[in-house]
């Protein structure tokens, strides 16, 4: 009965010591950790063309309480529909706007 | 995320590159908001849109439900920080001091959108409260719009808030990329979210 306690004990340290290590790591992810993802979504073609269209043209083509992400670079502003951004191959826009080459990423 | 000139491997969340050629290259950032489009239109009249074929239609509004989930995070050389979406929604200005910026972190409870700011506005630092249903400064009393940060009325009129490149994420998302540098010590709860599906 002793020795079973004992071994519990031991796991319990094992265990703590295990946890700490973790809650003590300060190190972001590594690359190594994306390999499995990357094996998995193959690359898709850059978005590089699209057309943007004046806010006071857009009309009834996006609900008032859809989610825009929105950015103002050198004085130029532009909305990129988060509804228009989700999956895999539309997660990133190349884009230049205010004379500056930005990536709009969701 | 790659670079079609190099291959090179890039975290959206750390804004670097953390594999290839320009491991360890930071891309320059650019403050952005997350707000609804009723809102963004409001603000920004001469802007303009990029329309794409929709691929999804659950980002709303609503889409915040479970605040919990969602922390406003921003990261510098040396420090990251984040303040979660369930103290926001109950402190609406919260004034503070980021890598020795004095910045003010604002969130709109109709939109639900959160935003920081340098809180300086010509060498005078400002201190905000949430009154009667207004953003206004302590030191002049004007009154500020929360997503905006333009000044509606009052002395400052017309003066805006600098934005600070601070974005909205997951909250397990952050805690994983930016881990044990920041958070906010008043909401320390540590919600479970469900796994993130990937909607190929």
């Amino acid at each position: 009965m002793k020795r079973i306690h004992w071994e519990i004990g031991i796991l319990l340290i094992c265990v703590s010591a295990y946890g700490l290590t973790r809650l003590l790591r300060e190190e972001p992810p590594d690359a190594d950790l994306f390999k499995p993802l990357r094996k998995m979504a193959n690359p898709f073609q850059p978005i590089t063309k699209f057309e943007a269209t004046d806010v006071g043209d857009i009309g009834d083509q996006l609900n008032p309480d859809e989610t825009v992400l929105g950015v103002t670079v050198n004085g130029q502003s532009r909305a990129y529909p988060i509804n228009m951004l989700s999956g895999p191959t539309r997660e990133i826009i190349n884009d230049d706007l205010g004379g500056i080459a930005i990536a709009a990423t969701w | 995320m790659f670079d079609q000139q190099t291959k090179s491997f890039w975290s959206h969340l750390l804004g670097e590159a953390i594999d290839g050629e320009l491991k360890g290259t930071k891309l320059t950032q650019y403050p952005s908001v997350m707000t609804d489009w009723k809102t963004w239109r409001k603000l920004h009249p001469q802007g303009s849109v990029v329309l794409l074929q929709r691929t999804a239609n659950e980002y709303r509004r609503n889409f915040y439900q479970q605040p919990e989930f969602f922390v406003l995070g921003i990261y510098g050389n040396s420090t990251a920080r984040f303040w979660p979406f369930s103290q926001l929604q109950k402190n609406l200005a919260i004034n503070e001091t980021w890598d020795d910026i004095p910045v003010v972190i604002t969130f709109d409870r109709p939109s639900f959108t959160a935003r920081m700011f340098r809180r300086t506005v010509k060498d005078k630092t400002l201190t905000f409260e949430f009154k009667q249903g207004k953003l206004r400064d302590q030191e002049t009393g004007s009154i500020w719009h929360p997503v905006s940060g333009q000044a509606t009325a009052g002395s400052l009129k017309g003066e805006f808030l600098s934005p600070m490149p601070a974005f909205i994420s997951y909250r397990e998302a952050w805690e994983k990329f930016h881990p044990t540098k920041g958070g906010s010590s008043s909401d320390l709860r540590r919600p479970k979210i469900p796994p993130l599906s990937l909607d190929m």
